[in-house]
Protein backbone atom coordinates (compact mmCIF):
# COMPACT_ATOMS: atom_id res chain seq x y z
CA UNK A 1 0.00 0.00 0.00
CA UNK A 2 1.59 3.27 -0.87
CA UNK A 3 1.48 5.49 1.89
CA UNK A 4 1.74 9.82 1.96
CA UNK A 5 4.58 11.75 2.01
CA UNK A 6 4.10 13.50 5.37
CA UNK A 7 6.04 16.99 4.70
CA UNK A 8 4.49 17.10 0.84
CA UNK A 9 0.98 15.84 2.05
CA UNK A 10 1.00 18.63 4.53
CA UNK A 11 1.95 21.35 1.70
CA UNK A 12 -0.92 20.05 0.03
CA UNK A 13 -3.37 20.34 2.62
CA UNK A 14 -2.64 23.70 3.85
CA UNK A 15 -2.70 24.72 0.05
CA UNK A 16 -6.08 22.88 -0.63
CA UNK A 17 -7.28 24.69 2.48
CA UNK A 18 -7.54 27.81 0.17
CA UNK A 19 -8.29 25.90 -2.99
CA UNK A 20 -5.16 26.36 -4.38
CA UNK A 21 -4.55 22.55 -4.96
CA UNK A 22 -6.52 22.90 -8.17
CA UNK A 23 -6.03 26.97 -8.78
CA UNK A 24 -1.93 25.93 -9.28
CA UNK A 25 -0.42 23.06 -11.12
CA UNK A 26 1.98 20.75 -9.82
CA UNK A 27 4.75 20.60 -11.86
CA UNK A 28 7.94 18.60 -12.02
CA UNK A 29 9.52 15.94 -9.75
CA UNK A 30 6.60 15.46 -7.55
CA UNK A 31 3.87 14.18 -10.25
CA UNK A 32 5.13 10.76 -10.86
CA UNK A 33 4.63 10.53 -6.83
CA UNK A 34 0.84 11.61 -7.20
CA UNK A 35 0.35 9.29 -10.92
CA UNK A 36 2.24 6.77 -8.99
CA UNK A 37 -0.92 6.80 -6.04
CA UNK A 38 -3.03 7.42 -8.83
CA UNK A 39 -2.97 4.22 -11.05
CA UNK A 40 -2.39 2.85 -7.79
CA UNK A 41 0.85 0.87 -8.87
CA UNK A 42 4.04 0.61 -7.19
CA UNK A 43 5.66 -0.16 -10.56
CA UNK A 44 4.82 3.20 -11.62
CA UNK A 45 8.65 4.97 -12.45
CA UNK A 46 9.21 7.34 -9.65
CA UNK A 47 12.31 8.86 -9.49
CA UNK A 48 12.05 11.11 -5.73
CA UNK A 49 12.98 14.81 -5.78
CA UNK A 50 12.36 17.09 -2.17
CA UNK A 51 11.40 19.95 -5.04
CA UNK A 52 7.78 21.07 -5.39
CA UNK A 53 7.57 22.81 -8.08
CA UNK A 54 3.65 24.76 -8.70
CA UNK A 55 3.14 26.33 -11.93
CA UNK A 56 1.00 29.83 -11.61
CA UNK A 57 -1.15 29.43 -15.16
CA UNK A 58 -0.97 32.42 -17.34
CA UNK A 59 -3.28 34.42 -16.54
CA UNK A 60 -3.02 34.18 -13.67
CA UNK A 61 -5.62 32.48 -11.03
CA UNK A 62 -8.14 34.65 -9.74
CA UNK A 63 -7.96 33.84 -6.11
CA UNK A 64 -6.44 36.53 -3.62
CA UNK A 65 -4.10 34.20 -1.19
CA UNK A 66 -1.24 35.43 0.75
CA UNK A 67 1.04 32.37 -0.07
CA UNK A 68 3.78 33.91 1.60
CA UNK A 69 2.34 33.74 5.10
CA UNK A 70 1.14 30.17 4.53
CA UNK A 71 4.15 28.59 3.95
CA UNK A 72 6.13 30.34 6.57
CA UNK A 73 3.40 29.40 9.07
CA UNK A 74 3.93 25.78 7.99
CA UNK A 75 7.70 26.37 8.99
CA UNK A 76 9.70 27.40 5.29
CA UNK A 77 11.80 29.76 5.08
CA UNK A 78 11.84 32.27 2.32
CA UNK A 79 14.82 32.50 0.24
CA UNK A 80 15.34 34.85 -3.25
CA UNK A 81 16.97 33.44 -5.68
CA UNK A 82 20.12 34.66 -7.66
CA UNK A 83 17.58 35.41 -10.28
CA UNK A 84 15.17 37.28 -7.49
CA UNK A 85 12.17 34.99 -7.75
CA UNK A 86 10.76 33.45 -4.21
CA UNK A 87 11.74 29.77 -3.04
CA UNK A 88 11.05 28.31 0.50
CA UNK A 89 12.58 25.72 2.02
CA UNK A 90 12.47 23.35 5.16
CA UNK A 91 14.27 20.60 6.31
CA UNK A 92 13.25 18.57 3.99
CA UNK A 93 10.97 20.27 1.21
CA UNK A 94 11.94 22.95 -1.51
CA UNK A 95 9.02 24.77 -3.13
CA UNK A 96 9.02 27.17 -5.83
CA UNK A 97 7.03 28.88 -8.83
CA UNK A 98 6.89 28.75 -12.17
CA UNK A 99 4.74 30.71 -14.85
CA UNK A 100 4.93 30.33 -18.07
CA UNK A 101 7.23 32.18 -20.38
CA UNK A 102 6.09 34.73 -22.55
CA UNK A 103 7.96 36.89 -24.86
CA UNK A 104 10.74 35.64 -25.15
CA UNK A 105 13.14 34.71 -22.99
CA UNK A 106 14.15 36.05 -19.99
CA UNK A 107 15.76 36.00 -16.31
CA UNK A 108 13.24 38.44 -14.76
CA UNK A 109 11.40 37.44 -11.79
CA UNK A 110 7.79 37.84 -12.25
CA UNK A 111 5.67 38.81 -9.30
CA UNK A 112 2.22 37.64 -8.63
CA UNK A 113 0.82 40.15 -6.08
CA UNK A 114 -2.59 38.75 -5.87
CA UNK A 115 -0.25 34.90 -4.31
CA UNK A 116 2.69 37.74 -3.12
CA UNK A 117 5.26 35.59 -4.35
CA UNK A 118 7.79 35.98 -7.90
CA UNK A 119 7.38 33.26 -10.32
CA UNK A 120 9.96 32.12 -12.56
CA UNK A 121 9.36 32.09 -15.79
CA UNK A 122 9.77 28.73 -18.09
CA UNK A 123 9.47 27.73 -21.70
CA UNK A 124 6.80 24.80 -22.32
CA UNK A 125 4.93 26.03 -19.49
CA UNK A 126 1.98 26.87 -21.32
CA UNK A 127 1.72 23.27 -23.04
CA UNK A 128 1.57 21.93 -19.30
CA UNK A 129 -1.25 24.39 -18.94
CA UNK A 130 -3.32 23.02 -22.01
CA UNK A 131 -3.24 19.18 -21.07
CA UNK A 132 -3.91 19.08 -17.07
CA UNK A 133 -5.81 16.29 -15.31
CA UNK A 134 -7.17 16.49 -11.76
CA UNK A 135 -6.04 13.69 -9.50
CA UNK A 136 -6.66 12.79 -5.63
CA UNK A 137 -3.38 12.30 -3.59
CA UNK A 138 -5.13 10.76 -0.98
CA UNK A 139 -7.83 13.32 -0.12
CA UNK A 140 -6.86 15.98 -1.91
CA UNK A 141 -7.49 16.82 -5.30
CA UNK A 142 -5.04 18.11 -7.18
CA UNK A 143 -4.44 20.16 -11.22
CA UNK A 144 -1.13 18.59 -12.19
CA UNK A 145 -0.18 17.93 -15.92
CA UNK A 146 -1.74 14.63 -18.20
CA UNK A 147 1.26 12.42 -17.64
CA UNK A 148 2.14 12.17 -21.61
CA UNK A 149 2.00 15.69 -21.06
CA UNK A 150 4.56 15.79 -18.38
CA UNK A 151 6.77 13.15 -20.38
CA UNK A 152 6.73 14.92 -23.34
CA UNK A 153 7.98 18.22 -21.49
CA UNK A 154 10.61 16.31 -20.13
CA UNK A 155 11.69 15.34 -23.35
CA UNK A 156 11.90 19.07 -24.78
CA UNK A 157 13.20 20.46 -21.51
CA UNK A 158 16.28 17.50 -21.45
CA UNK A 159 17.94 19.41 -24.47
CA UNK A 160 17.84 22.40 -23.19
CA UNK A 161 19.93 21.76 -20.09
CA UNK A 162 23.25 23.74 -20.34
CA UNK A 163 25.78 24.63 -18.01
CA UNK A 164 25.71 23.06 -14.42
CA UNK A 165 22.19 21.60 -15.65
CA UNK A 166 23.40 19.51 -18.32
CA UNK A 167 23.67 16.69 -15.69
CA UNK A 168 19.84 16.56 -14.79
CA UNK A 169 19.38 16.15 -18.87
CA UNK A 170 19.78 12.37 -18.47
CA UNK A 171 17.38 11.73 -15.54
CA UNK A 172 14.95 13.74 -17.54
CA UNK A 173 14.82 11.16 -20.80
CA UNK A 174 14.91 8.86 -17.98
CA UNK A 175 11.52 9.66 -16.34
CA UNK A 176 9.72 10.71 -19.37
CA UNK A 177 10.85 7.52 -21.32
CA UNK A 178 9.92 5.42 -17.94
CA UNK A 179 6.32 7.13 -17.37
CA UNK A 180 5.75 6.29 -21.52
CA UNK A 181 6.72 2.80 -21.22
CA UNK A 182 4.90 2.27 -18.22
CA UNK A 183 1.45 4.30 -20.08
CA UNK A 184 2.15 2.27 -23.74
CA UNK A 185 2.44 -1.19 -21.76
CA UNK A 186 0.02 -0.72 -19.02
CA UNK A 187 -2.27 1.83 -20.00
CA UNK A 188 -2.95 2.18 -23.98
CA UNK A 189 -5.69 4.15 -22.55
CA UNK A 190 -3.63 6.64 -21.43
CA UNK A 191 -0.91 6.71 -23.90
CA UNK A 192 -2.73 7.21 -26.35
CA UNK A 193 -4.12 10.55 -25.46
CA UNK A 194 -0.15 11.46 -26.55
CA UNK A 195 -1.76 12.01 -29.71
CA UNK A 196 -3.54 15.35 -28.12
CA UNK A 197 -1.01 17.04 -27.10
CA UNK A 198 1.53 15.92 -30.13
CA UNK A 199 -1.24 17.83 -32.38
CA UNK A 200 -0.66 20.91 -29.87
CA UNK A 201 2.90 20.75 -30.51
CA UNK A 202 5.09 22.58 -33.44
CA UNK A 203 6.64 20.70 -36.08
CA UNK A 204 10.04 21.26 -35.02
CA UNK A 205 9.09 20.53 -31.47
CA UNK A 206 7.47 17.19 -32.80
CA UNK A 207 10.73 16.28 -34.35
CA UNK A 208 12.87 16.93 -31.66
CA UNK A 209 10.89 15.01 -29.12
CA UNK A 210 11.03 11.90 -31.97
CA UNK A 211 15.00 12.12 -32.54
CA UNK A 212 15.39 11.88 -28.58
CA UNK A 213 13.54 8.92 -28.52
CA UNK A 214 15.40 7.37 -31.73
CA UNK A 215 18.43 7.95 -29.95
CA UNK A 216 17.31 7.03 -26.51
CA UNK A 217 15.00 4.60 -26.78
CA UNK A 218 13.63 3.41 -30.36
CA UNK A 219 11.22 1.38 -29.26
CA UNK A 220 9.42 3.90 -27.35
CA UNK A 221 9.75 6.01 -31.24
CA UNK A 222 8.32 3.19 -32.66
CA UNK A 223 4.99 3.03 -30.19
CA UNK A 224 4.83 6.43 -30.31
CA UNK A 225 4.67 6.67 -34.37
CA UNK A 226 1.72 4.04 -34.52
CA UNK A 227 0.01 5.74 -31.93
CA UNK A 228 0.46 8.64 -33.81
CA UNK A 229 -0.32 6.84 -37.46
CA UNK A 230 -3.51 5.50 -35.25
CA UNK A 231 -5.41 8.83 -35.78
CA UNK A 232 -3.57 9.98 -39.10
CA UNK A 233 -1.03 12.66 -37.73
CA UNK B 1 26.48 10.97 -15.56
CA UNK B 2 24.41 7.85 -13.87
CA UNK B 3 20.43 9.29 -13.05
CA UNK B 4 20.76 8.02 -9.09
CA UNK B 5 23.95 9.88 -8.20
CA UNK B 6 22.60 12.95 -9.94
CA UNK B 7 19.77 13.14 -7.63
CA UNK B 8 21.79 12.71 -5.00
CA UNK B 9 23.80 15.72 -6.26
CA UNK B 10 20.66 17.53 -6.20
CA UNK B 11 19.75 17.14 -3.02
CA UNK B 12 23.60 17.71 -1.86
CA UNK B 13 23.16 20.61 -3.73
CA UNK B 14 19.56 21.67 -1.73
CA UNK B 15 20.78 20.70 1.59
CA UNK B 16 23.59 23.09 1.44
CA UNK B 17 21.27 25.90 0.44
CA UNK B 18 18.82 25.11 3.18
CA UNK B 19 21.65 24.60 5.99
CA UNK B 20 23.18 28.04 4.54
CA UNK B 21 19.70 29.67 4.69
CA UNK B 22 18.95 28.28 8.41
CA UNK B 23 22.25 29.40 9.80
CA UNK B 24 21.01 33.02 8.54
CA UNK B 25 17.84 32.74 10.35
CA UNK B 26 19.27 31.41 13.16
CA UNK B 27 22.27 34.35 13.19
CA UNK B 28 18.92 36.45 13.13
CA UNK B 29 17.50 34.81 16.84
CA UNK B 30 18.44 35.54 20.40
CA UNK B 31 20.52 32.95 21.94
CA UNK B 32 20.26 31.87 25.23
CA UNK B 33 17.49 31.54 27.46
CA UNK B 34 14.47 33.43 29.47
CA UNK B 35 14.98 32.92 33.48
CA UNK B 36 13.07 33.60 36.24
CA UNK B 37 14.57 35.76 39.60
CA UNK B 38 12.33 35.51 42.21
CA UNK B 39 12.38 38.98 44.09
CA UNK B 40 10.46 39.75 47.12
CA UNK B 41 7.63 36.97 46.14
CA UNK B 42 7.84 38.14 42.53
CA UNK B 43 9.11 36.74 39.29
CA UNK B 44 10.90 38.47 37.12
CA UNK B 45 12.46 37.62 33.52
CA UNK B 46 15.83 38.08 32.33
CA UNK B 47 16.92 37.10 28.92
CA UNK B 48 20.37 35.03 29.64
CA UNK B 49 23.11 35.01 26.96
CA UNK B 50 26.66 34.96 26.35
CA UNK B 51 28.11 37.63 24.76
CA UNK B 52 31.04 37.98 22.28
CA UNK B 53 33.52 37.61 25.04
CA UNK B 54 31.81 34.51 26.38
CA UNK B 55 31.04 36.63 29.66
CA UNK B 56 27.19 35.90 30.97
CA UNK B 57 24.81 38.47 30.54
CA UNK B 58 21.67 39.12 32.22
CA UNK B 59 18.81 41.65 30.13
CA UNK B 60 15.87 42.59 32.26
CA UNK B 61 12.63 41.88 29.98
CA UNK B 62 9.80 42.20 32.66
CA UNK B 63 7.53 40.65 35.06
CA UNK B 64 6.45 37.29 34.09
CA UNK B 65 3.29 38.00 32.37
CA UNK B 66 5.20 40.56 30.45
CA UNK B 67 4.62 41.07 26.21
CA UNK B 68 8.56 41.23 26.14
CA UNK B 69 9.15 38.40 27.92
CA UNK B 70 6.77 35.91 25.64
CA UNK B 71 8.50 37.54 22.84
CA UNK B 72 12.03 36.56 23.62
CA UNK B 73 10.82 33.13 24.79
CA UNK B 74 8.93 32.74 21.65
CA UNK B 75 11.96 33.86 19.37
CA UNK B 76 14.55 31.75 21.31
CA UNK B 77 12.28 28.38 21.41
CA UNK B 78 12.29 29.04 17.40
CA UNK B 79 15.84 29.82 17.45
CA UNK B 80 15.94 26.09 19.11
CA UNK B 81 13.65 24.44 16.61
CA UNK B 82 15.65 25.78 13.35
CA UNK B 83 19.19 24.26 15.09
CA UNK B 84 17.88 21.63 15.66
CA UNK B 85 16.52 21.00 12.21
CA UNK B 86 19.61 22.05 11.11
CA UNK B 87 21.81 19.91 13.18
CA UNK B 88 19.88 17.17 11.33
CA UNK B 89 20.58 18.68 7.75
CA UNK B 90 23.79 18.95 8.36
CA UNK B 91 24.00 14.73 9.79
CA UNK B 92 21.94 13.80 6.27
CA UNK B 93 24.18 16.05 4.22
CA UNK B 94 27.32 13.70 5.61
CA UNK B 95 25.62 11.08 4.79
CA UNK B 96 24.76 12.22 1.17
CA UNK B 97 28.69 13.19 0.60
CA UNK B 98 29.60 9.98 2.29
CA UNK B 99 27.96 8.17 -0.22
CA UNK B 100 29.12 10.22 -3.35
CA UNK B 101 32.50 9.86 -2.11
CA UNK B 102 32.33 6.43 -2.48
CA UNK B 103 31.10 6.23 -5.80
Amino acid sequence: MIQPDNNFYAVLKALHGHHLTTELILVGGWCPVVYQHHFNDEDFPVMQTQDIDLLITNPFPCIEVDLDTILTDLGFLKEFSSGGYTRYLNESLEIEFLTPEKGGTSDRPIPVKRLNVAAQALRFMDIIQRHTVIYHYFDIPLKLPHPCAFALVKLLVSKRRTGSYRDKAEKDILVATGILEYLAEHLPDVFNETEAVFADLSQKLRNEIIAILESHNPTLKYLLNGCLDKSGK
Amino acid sequence: MNASISVLINEQQRLERAVSLFSQKIGELPRGSVQLKKRAKQNFCYHVFRDESRKLKWVYLGNESSKKAAEMQKLIAKRIELEEKRKQMQRDLHQISRMLAHQ
